[in-house]
């Protein structure tokens, strides 16, 4: 089968679990691969209301027909499970060596169950082998190491041509924003490195040597060379010349900077953070994922160190919403989440929130770090300190590690309100005052609060939509965003690109076509991308969702902010009547059937679902 | 007046934050912006318009595009990616 193996690889520690499961053909054209194939086995390989820290949660790491092709941005994962921060469906991204070597281990994804006795690395080899040889090494003195010295160990001890997914401390002592993490890249948000932390697994190294065929190899080169080509055009130059930090001060002018946890959308210390030609310190480097042409990836200098990356995301997390507007700060913070394996949005976010909550006097103690340092807005060495303390779990720091929405439990007096999350997952660098599409996509979002599951901020910024007026066109934009996402997503190829692509669908039937030689169109690619949203949903659905949780922190929905709960309610039910699914949000039978979606490892047939 | 500021890979080619110029039309302010930037000309500015990577807010509200549309003093134009976010 041309761009697939046609099997995954299951690897569970008890009796009768390791070994390869067939994927057929229709089945991978139905979710392509990355989030919508991930999604798939984890829906069949977890049973339903799964502890998603228990022995019996599944996590996978799925590849995609495109990996080991010549297209630009293709060497992508997709890791996937039911996420420890929300309880529901959780993906996440990331790149470069190991999405390529993980593939010519001979599999298309592989699905871990089950957990080790003791912290174990489990290493796939696919060399010379028509089926990959699993041998599991106990982790030994790896546990404890961050992600990346660990990987390089595993590499220095074993060679080079194994590559390396790994988890820091906060994985391993099960911090609900814990991060996978390869090459410096993290798969980062909702938690999965907690998941793999539960599994008592440290790492897993793959390597091999089986390479899928091309249906159609010079086509497929002709499209890579042109998609290389476009990528850098004027499209990308952004990412390029600035990376997405550029998005800062835009951002800020927008009102959409949220700031000291989002109690305004304009930080007045925006300009000091990009005040090195648009970025938070000197630049030391820029560096590219395996397979790619952008080259977005930007480090700064920091004190002490080779450089630290950073994102927007990870800028606004760990500046202003935390109120800080000292660059090297920020860069250490960044640093630190990275050392420690902790996602830098939800880490921001809960710090944030601690630090209004000690604001308003809703916590007692409010000292965190050796020296006892209060926990104040501002206090650059405070959120280094916090840091500290969560990967830990000392102090303050074990009540953090719960995250927003966990803590808000502990915390009560109205915290709740504050506490920035959807889902349990806390929100990205999005104001939804600001930006009504986004403030759908973000309720609405089957990972939670989240910016690249739904891209709907780009219908906000691109004048189809009254960002602060939104209304039906807004939902239907979110839709359209969803879906563009799903593809991309499942392809596996980067959304850096989508600015470069005049028909998505069409043009990625045609990538398609080329690798896998099927007869695949824009048609059966936008049923295909519905079809991976839904698929996510009714994972949730069978979860337990409810349509409670669609929707957005009390402290966003007022009249005086223009976004009233009666706005967001509108957008949602448009949503909703737009997906084709019921008033309470819940997705019909026809609509599963009609997608195949009507199985019980999505739910149906379960009691109280359609 | 009018202001343009400039955000992102045009405010690093311009050099510059803003600029005021004393325009009343979208086009006059791009050929204005492009005389005093001029590595902004031909790449983020094409004439009298944008760069289709590139976009312009008037005053944060609506995105604007035809040279035709009137500015009036004070009015601030926004100049970024069009591919905002990320």
């Amino acid at each position: 089968m041309a761009g697939y193996h046609g099997r995954y690889l299951r690897v569970d520690p008890r009796p009768g679990r390791l070994g390869c499961v067939d994927l057929d053909e229709a089945t991978l054209r139905r979710f392509i691969g990355g989030v919508g194939l991930g999604t798939w086995i984890v829906a069949r390989e977890t049973p339903a209301g799964v502890d998603p820290l228990g022995p019996d949660a599944c996590l996978v790491f799925a590849l995609s027909p495109l990996v080991g092709s010549p297209l630009t941005t293709s060497a992508k994962f997709a890791v996937v499970a039911i996420g420890p921060l929300t309880g529901r469906v959780c993906d996440a991204l990331c790149s470069s060596h190991f999405a390529i070597a993980a593939k010519r281990a001979g599999v298309d994804a592989i699905a871990l169950t089950g957990a080790f006795d003791e912290p174990t690395v489990v290493y796939v080899d696919g060399t010379g082998r028509e089926t990959p040889l699993v041998e599991t090494r106990a982790a030994g003195d790896l546990w404890g190491l961050p992600a990346a010295e660990a990987e390089a160990r595993i590499r220095l001890e074993h060679g080079t041509a194994w590559q390396v997914a790994a988890i820091g401390p906060a994985g391993e002592r099960l911090i609900p924003f814990a991060t996978i993490s390869h090459d410096g890249r993290h798969a980062g948000r909702g938690g999965l490195g907690a998941v793999m932390g539960s599994k008592n697994l440290k790492a897993i190294a793959v390597k091999g040597d089986r390479r899928t065929p091309l249906a159609d190899p010079a086509a497929t080169i002709a499209l890579a060379r042109a998609l290389s080509a476009r990528s850098l055009g004027p499209a990308t130059e952004k990412y390029r010349e600035l990376g997405t930090v550029a998005n800062l001060l835009a951002f800020n002018r927008f009102d959409a900077l949220p700031t000291r946890n989002f109690q305004s959308g304009h930080f007045e210390g925006a300009e000091r953070l990009a005040g090195h030609d648009l970025g938070p310190g000197p630049k030391v480097a820029r560096k590219s994922c395996a397979s790619c042409t952008i080259g977005c990836e930007h480090l700064y200098a920091v004190e002490g160190s080779k450089g630290a990356r950073m994102e927007y995301e990870s800028l606004f997390a760990l500046g202003p919403l935390c109120g800080v507007d000292d660059p090297q700060m920020v860069l250490r913070a960044a640093q630190a989440c990275d050392l420690a394996g902790l996602d830098t949005i939800s880490t921001g976010g809960t710090i944030a929130f601690f630090m209004e909550c000690g604001e308003r006097g809703w916590i007692e103690e409010d000292r965190v770090g050796p020296s006892g340092r209060s926990l104040k807005f501002g206090d650059g060495q405070a959120v280094l300190d916090a840091i500290d303390d969560i990967h830990h779990r000392r102090g303050l720091g074990e009540l953090m590690a719960l995250g927003s929405r966990g803590a808000a439990k502990w915390i009560g007096q109205g915290s709740a309100a504050i506490a920035p999350h959807v889902k349990g997952l806390e929100l990205p660098g999005y104001d939804p005052r600001a930006l009504h599409a986004m403030a759908l996509g973000l309720a609405v979002g089957t990972r939670g609060a989240d910016h690249n599951r739904s891209g709907a901020y780009e219908a906000d910024f691109s004048g189809r939509v009254d960002r602060r007026n939104g209304g039906v066109d807004s939902a239907l934009a979110a839709i359209e965003t969803e879906d563009r996402a799903a593809l991309i997503d499942s392809l596996i190829l980067c959304k850096f690109l989508r600015g470069v692509f005049t028909d998505l669908y069409a043009e990625s039937a045609e990538l398609l076509r080329a690798v896998t030689g099927w007869d695949i169109d824009a048609d059966e690619l936008r049923v295909a991308a519905r079809r991976v949203v839904l698929a996510r949903k009714c994972l949730n659905q069978r979860e337990g969702w409810t349509r409670l949780e669609d929707t957005l922190p009390p402290r966003f929905l007022s009249d005086d902010s223009g976004l009233s709960r009666g706005r967001l309610d509108g957008m949602i039910a448009a949503y909703y009547e737009g997906r084709g699914w019921d008033e309470s949000g819940r997705v019909p039978l026809a609509s599963r059937e009609a997608l195949s979606l009507d199985g019980p490892e999505f739910g149906a047939g379960r009691p109280g679902r359609p | 007046m009018v202001t343009i500021e400039l955000f992102g890979v045009p405010r690093l080619r311009a050099g510059m934050a803003l600029i005021s110029l004393d325009v009343f039309d979208l086009g006059s302010a791009l050929r204005g912006l492009a005389s005093a930037c001029p590595g902004l000309d031909g790449s983020v500015v094409l004439g009298d318009r944008v760069h289709p990577a590139y976009k312009l807010s008037l005053n944060g509200d609506a995105f604007v595009t035809e040279p035709a549309t009137g500015l009036l003093d004070g009015d601030v134009l926004l100049l970024l990616a069009a591919d905002v976010g990320g």
